[in-house]
């Protein structure tokens, strides 16, 4: 599936920028970013994002709320997710898999292969669907 | 006395006492007391009985008797069979005995025998006085005469002296036998005088011809001599 | 018994007989006697009809026969009548009848005439003589006919028969008929002998069989009386021990029962009861009981009596022994009278092991049967096995008590997971009452499946492994669940078969909770660390992947990204490090005196950039000028902290305000108040938690770390002091934290009490101290006593101050920097106004005995010192002389008393101790000045007193150590408390009584001073010649 608009979803704004950067230089991609779970549902339905990137450890709403109320709205359901996480818990992975997460990058990443890591994870999503 | 001796030896035992039976146990002393009394009582009856007893046995007063039957006598002899005279005392009780002694003679020698009771009345005594229980029991005896005797003139002259007395004649008129027919004083059975006469009369046996005589006395003794015996009129 | 019985039989049969024989043969005699006088009669008449008269001729006269029938028959009648009357039954009357009877037939015989007929009589009179059923009397009868015949024979032959020839056949005839029937009567008189023989012997049977029967039955009747009374003593005795919990309960009862249902109808019945007990191994008596089973008119006599009796130790000693019953006639040693009587011994032994003595003792002469023995045995039996029985319950019940009191939840199932127990704890945990789990699946508690873990459970226990843990959850009652950890054990029967298991539940919920907040922590650790290096790392990855040149204006702010997320995770990283080590308590904190006026003036400028930023303006209102004991920097972090939180919390036009007060414990506190926004409620709790954030975006932003109030609420603690904050939402909020004025840990003022009994005002102190902060600690300590205080930092001010006022006591510091404090005290002594003032040194050298040789030294302060000593020391200084107290501790009374004498002389309170018990008892309630210590004592020696005293308040004691020898330096050092001389015995009693003097501070009178001395030496030439004769030796 081709990913042409990206939204992302983070509370500390030096990873925001240094991801805005990584995502538009490098992947190409039209990206906007919010700084709360709660600025982000404001604009998804107009917005219209091929792919969320969804902070986890946020203050208010946090990443994986923000997420269930994306699902809810129908229009949203099938928008992939992926959640990014500095946590380093175990099984975390497995449980935001299980909420219907597309998948998991962990922080600290790489803003070079940060794009090519969410295409990884875009394309085997759509395998496993189609499977 | 054998009897007493048994006795003594059972009532000598303790009684024995069982369950509230009342026995008194007789004390030794009292029984030989009593047994001593016994032999002594015993002895007393027999002396009476014997008493008794000899009296009974004493024969009557013996005398002579024509050996020929009188011809003064007023009685009758037969010519075909032996004739026996009983003279009698009407009152005397023990002939009683003799007439039924005579009764049976009779009746054994019915018809080889003539018998005649004579009933003495004796002087003195009204008429009829003879005429007593024994006159009836003779008169009612089949085949006896039954002859009154005055004054015991017949007694006097056959020499009868006791009542019972039996003299019996033969045809020929002689005395065959003379005698009682009792064994013992106003006691019937059997006796030596009523089988001799039946010996003589039924089969001419003559080994007795002799016996005594029991009864009362047919003459009344001497007026002092009866007043002496207890007699009385 | 057949052999008896049937004697039995046969006497009574035979008893029988003969009273029925007898019955008969009174009747009959009866009869006889009646007939006879009937035939008597009869005769008479008759006689009178046959044969009245005798004749003769015409002569008659009175028959024979009527004399016969009248005489004669009277004769025979007689004799028999009387004997009918007077002896019916008698053997000897119905002889005497039978022979009077036939003599009678005879008679007739002879009266009628001898008629056949009459000889009927005879033969009637045989048959009536056969109603005997004596075939003897027929005998006699007989006999009489025939001697009758025979007599007659041979006296009077013809009254019979005559001649003998026909005679024989005649009266063998006659004869024949009286055999014929004699043969038969007697025959019908044996029959019937026999029948009646038969009959008695049958009723005798009968009423000796009824009678045996009876007796049988009565005999069996009371045997079941008594197997009934002995059923019924141990239906009763068993209730009892069913009832009682314990053999001391149940013995009462017990005794009582067997008493009176054994020994009955034997007057008073004495029992007791005997314990072996556990540790001795002696017979105890537990219980003792006495039943009197009289029936009426026995008056038991004297229990006393019955008491004394009962103790027949050897009875005891030999059932206990024998383990059987022991049983005799016995004999009282009683008082007044002697009782005697019989004892039996029971043991009570279960297993052959004896474990206690059942005693009774009764009155009179008694034996045993086979039942009442058997009954006793049973008793014993029964009685042991209850006790082994409680034992036993009682063990388990203890074992039960634990399981059930456990905390920890023990569940017993069975092999399907069938609950059978269930304890306390399991009733806390889980919320099920026994009741509802009783018999039901342990599936209920949603557990892990039990059989396979059993299973596994067993196999680890076959092979010696330890049972797991396993971690699961449970469901309780009201439906929650609660996170439990489960340790199973097989639970095994006698066999060695498994019969189900044990299970042991903990909750682990706060582990859980633990657990889960450790993982939280660490996620919230990993993610603080983590964001800042996703910055750096992003920014430079950006950089160095070219996708932002140098020469694009984003270079600057990756880079400065970059530089302040590692400043960031430095700060981060510094906070953490910090918090850890002030919580560890390792954090360096240098404690200095602060002024803090100056320090909230210094944190005040520092937040003035950032509240002129904000708009907020600082207040601060610090009057005092207090000080506090604390670390500069750390307590500026706090404040800075809670400034800059302030500030950021407070909107622009703002205010926050700094305030310092004195707190009533000596506790400083100092205050930042906001008008800000304020924390609600649910926030309180976690606002000192690390890294919660209220809201978290601005800090961050600011660069906050989260750690912040942790920090200073550790920094708080750490001072000694607390921290908190009051808050209204919407109004503001007023952060404080207290920190104790004076030095750590110990507010010194706050713990001492007052001595009231003092007159303190006239007490004036005077402190030689350069260190100032310890004069201000001193300075505190003499003030809160009332005294009067005055400071020297110099020997010099030292001079200047007595000039100006002489002191009653002077607390010296042995360093000053202008000369030593010991040459003060020179001067002291030289000078006479001051030479008694008593000197308390405080000093960081150890006490040496030289030095103090001659100062008037009240007492020696090692630095550091605690202040309750220095009290003492001083209220010692400024006693009274005349209340001086002196504890003298000697065992050898002589000294003692000789030196008590002195001191009182010298007058001073004297208070004696023979050994060391007595002087620490007197030490503790009399508190004296001085004591004279004695090393060698009984019971408690000098080192042993010391170790005692040595943690209390009379730690500071002066001490005149009197010791029998030589001590070593470590001996010396051990042997003081407070200014102590070490004196040996060698020493003269000058010695001591100087050392006595100066220790006391020359407190005693100077007018007896000369006096005492003088006696002193006096004495010291008397009686301690030999002593100072022994002290040249020595030395």
């Amino acid at each position: 599936m081709q990913i042409q608009k990206i939204l992302m979803v983070d509370d500390d704004p030096s990873i925001l920028m240094i991801a805005q950067i990584s995502l538009s230089r490098v992947g190409m991609w039209t990206v906007k970013t919010v700084d709360a779970g709660a600025k982000a549902l404001e604009i998804v339905e107009e917005f219209k994002p091929d792919l969320i990137l969804l902070d986890v450890m946020m203050p208010g709403m946090d990443g994986p709320t923000t997420f269930k109320k994306i699902r809810e709205n129908p229009a949203l359901a099938h928008t992939p997710v992926i959640f990014m996480t500095a946590k380093g818990q175990p099984g975390e992975v497995e449980s935001y898999c299980k909420l219907g997460a597309a998948g998991v990058i962990s922080k600290p990443f790489d803003p070079m292969t940060l794009p090519s890591e969410i295409r990884e994870i875009v394309e085997s999503r759509v395998f496993d669907t189609v499977a | 006395m054998t009897s007493d001796l048994i006795d003594s030896g059972a009532s000598k035992e303790p009684q024995q006492r069982i369950q509230g039976e009342k026995r008194e146990t007789l004390s030794l002393s009292k029984l030989l007391m009593m047994t001593a009394f016994s032999a002594f009582w015993l002895g007393a009856i027999i002396f009476g009985y014997l008493h008794l007893v000899s009296y009974e046995s004493k024969p009557g007063e013996k005398s002579a008797h024509p050996q020929e039957f009188p011809m003064e006598s007023a009685l009758a002899i037969s010519k075909s069979t032996d004739t026996l005279f009983m003279f009698i005392h009407p009152r005397c009780p023990c002939t009683g005995a003799s007439l039924t002694e005579l009764a049976l003679l009779s009746t054994r020698c019915a018809g080889k025998l003539d018998i005649t009771t004579v009933f003495l009345r004796p002087p003195g005594t009204e008429a009829g006085w003879e005429q007593t229980g024994h006159w009836k029991r003779a008169k009612a005896i089949p085949g006896v005469k039954v002859v009154s005797d005055d004054s015991g003139k017949e007694a006097q002259l056959f020499g009868a002296r006791t009542s019972g007395e039996v003299l019996l004649y033969n045809p020929a008129g002689k005395l065959i036998f003379n005698g009682g027919i009792t064994g013992a004083r106003g006691h019937e059975g059997d006796n030596q005088g009523l089988d001799s006469v039946l010996g003589i009369v039924k089969a001419k046996d003559m080994r007795c011809q002799i016996t005594n005589v029991f009864g009362c006395a047919l003459n009344s003794p001497p007026e002092d001599v009866a007043i002496a015996q207890g007699l009385k009129k | 018994m057949n052999d008896s019985l049937r004697q039995k039989m046969a006497l009574r049969a035979k008893a029988l007989y003969e009273e029925q024989s007898n019955v008969v043969h009174a009747k009959t005699d009866k009869l006889f006697g009646v007939l006879l006088v009937f035939e008597y009669f009869a005769g008479i008449v008759l006689a009178f009809l046959v044969s009245p008269k005798v004749w003769a001729g015409q002569y008659s006269g009175v028959h024979i026969h009527v004399w016969a029938s009248i005489i004669l028959g009277g004769l025979i009648v007689f004799w028999p009548i009387y004997l009918a009357i007077r002896h019916p039954g008698k053997t000897m009357t119905r002889h005497v009848i039978a022979i009077a009877q036939m003599l009678y037939s005879a008679l007739l015989i002879h009266l009628c005439g001898g008629r056949i007929e009459t000889h009927f009589h005879v033969f009637g009179s045989l048959a009536f003589i056969s109603f005997y059923r004596d075939w003897r009397v027929l005998l006699s009868a007989t006999v009489v006919v025939a001697a009758d015949h025979v007599l007659r024979g041979y006296l009077y032959p013809q009254s019979i028969y005559g001649i003998a020839a026909i005679e024989p056949l005649r009266w063998l005839e006659h004869s024949w008929w009286v055999i014929f029937e004699d043969f038969f009567l007697i025959n019908a008189c044996l029959e019937n002998c026999a029948e009646m023989k038969q009959n008695a012997s049958r009723q005798a049977e009968v009423e000796i069989t009824r009678a045996s029967v009876e007796e049988l039955v009565s005999e069996r009747t009371q045997q079941l009386q008594e197997s009934e009374l002995r059923v019924a003593t141990q239906l009763a005795a068993t209730r009892t021990l069913a009832d009682a919990g314990s053999l001391k309960e149940a013995a009462p009862m017990l005794l009582g029962t067997i008493s009176s249902g054994m020994f009955q109808n034997v007057g008073l019945v004495c029992g007791s009861m005997w314990e072996v007990d556990g540790e001795s191994g002696q017979l105890k008596r537990i219980s003792q009981v006495e039943v009197c089973s009289s029936l009426g008119g026995d008056q038991p006599s004297a229990s006393n009596e019955m008491l004394a009796a009962v103790t027949q130790l050897e009875f005891r000693r030999l059932a206990v022994e024998r383990n059987a019953i022991v049983h005799g006639p016995t004999q009282s040693s009683g008082s007044a009278a002697s009782v005697s009587g019989t004892a039996f011994a029971v043991p009570i032994a279960v297993a052959g092991l004896v474990s206690g003595v059942m005693e009774f003792f009764i009155q009179r002469d008694y034996q045993l049967n086979e039942q009442e023995y058997a009954l006793l045995e049973s008793m014993s039996n029964q009685i042991g096995q209850f006790t082994v029985r409680r034992k036993i319950e009682h063990t388990n019940r203890q074992l039960a008590h634990i399981v059930q009191s456990s905390r920890e939840a023990i569940i017993g199932q069975t092999l399907d997971g069938t609950i059978t127990s269930w304890n306390r704890g399991a009733e806390q945990l889980l919320g099920y009452s026994f009741g509802d789990v009783n018999g039901k699946a342990a599936t209920m508690l949603a557990e892990v499946d039990l059989v396979e873990q059993l299973v596994l459970q067993v196999e680890a226990t076959e092979q010696s492994k330890e049972a797991e843990n396993i971690e699961t959850t449970c469901l309780r009652k009201d439906g929650s669940e609660v996170d439990v950890s489960v340790v199973r054990f097989p639970v095994f029967d006698e066999d060695n078969r498994i019969v189900g298991s044990s299970v042991f539940m903990r909750d682990i919920t706060e582990k859980k909770e633990a657990e889960k907040r450790v993982n939280e922590f660490y996620s919230i650790v990993s993610h603080e660390l983590r964001t800042p290096l996703t910055s750096i790392r992003g920014a430079l990855g950006l950089i160095e992947g070219g996708i932002i040149t140098p020469d694009s204006p984003q270079m600057m702010e990756l880079i400065t990204v970059a530089r302040s997320s590692s400043d960031r995770l430095i700060r981060l990283i510094n906070d953490m490090l910090d918090l850890k080590k002030i919580e560890a308590g390792k954090m360096d904190m240098t404690k200095k005196r602060i002024s803090v006026a100056e320090i909230v003036q210094s944190t005040v400028e520092s937040l003035s950039g950032m509240a002129q930023e904000t708009g907020v303006t600082i207040r601060s209102e610090i009057a005092t000028d207090h000080s506090v004991m604390g670390d500069w920097d750390k307590l500026t972090q706090i404040l800075t902290n809670l400034g800059s939180n302030a500030i950021k919390f407070s909107s622009s036009g703002g205010v926050v305000t700094f305030d310092a007060k004195m707190q009533d414990r000596g506790q400083l506190r100092f205050s930042i108040s906001d008008k800000g926004c304020g924390i609600a409620d649910e926030h309180r709790s976690m606002l000192f938690e690390k890294f919660q954030q209220i809201d978290s975006s601005d800090t961050r932003a600011k660069g906050g770390t989260g750690l912040g109030l942790a920090i200073c609420k550790a920094l708080a603690t750490q001072h000694g002091g607390t921290l908190g904050f009051d808050s209204t939402l919407g109004e503001g909020s007023t952060f404080w934290f207290e920190i104790p004025v004076e030095s750590d840990g110990v507010s010194i003022v706050s713990t001492e009490p007052r001595r009231a009994n003092l007159d303190n005002s006239s007490g004036h102190v005077l402190l030689v101290e350069d260190d100032d902060d310890l004069a201000i600690v001193i300075a505190a300590v003499i003030k809160q006593q009332g005294y009067q205080f005055a400071r020297a930092g110099t020997l010099a001010e030292a001079q200047e101050s007595l000039a100006a006022m002489v002191p009653n006591v002077v607390i010296l510091d042995l360093t000053l920097p202008d000369g030593s404090g010991l040459d003060f005290i020179e001067h002291l002594r030289t000078n006479p106004a001051t030479v008694d003032i008593p000197v308390i040194v405080s000093t960081g050298q150890r006490m040496d005995e030289k030095t103090v040789g001659n100062a008037a030294i009240v007492d020696w302060l090692l630095k550091p010192f605690d202040t309750s000593r220095l009290n003492r020391s001083v209220e010692r200084a400024l006693r009274h002389p005349g209340k001086c107290k002196v504890l003298v501790v000697y065992d050898d009374s002589g000294m003692r008393t000789v030196l008590s004498a002195q001191l009182r002389a010298a007058g001073l309170d004297c208070l004696e101790a023979k050994d060391g018990l007595e002087a620490i008892y007197l030490t503790r309630k009399e508190s004296p000045d001085l004591i004279v210590l004695d090393v060698q004592m009984p019971h408690l020696d000098g080192f042993q007193v010391i170790e005692v005293l040595k943690n209390e308040d009379s730690r500071s004691t002066p001490l005149v150590i009197y010791s029998g020898r030589d001590l070593t330096p470590d001996e010396r050092n051990a042997l003081t408390l407070g200014v102590t001389k070490h004196l040996t015995k060698g020493q003269s009693q000058w010695e001591l009584s100087s050392a006595i003097d100066e220790l006391l501070g020359r407190i005693a009178k100077r007018t007896h001073e000369s006096a005492s001395a003088s006696k002193d030496s006096k004495e010291s030439e008397d009686g301690l010649e030999s002593r100072a004769c022994e002290t040249t030796a020595v030395a």
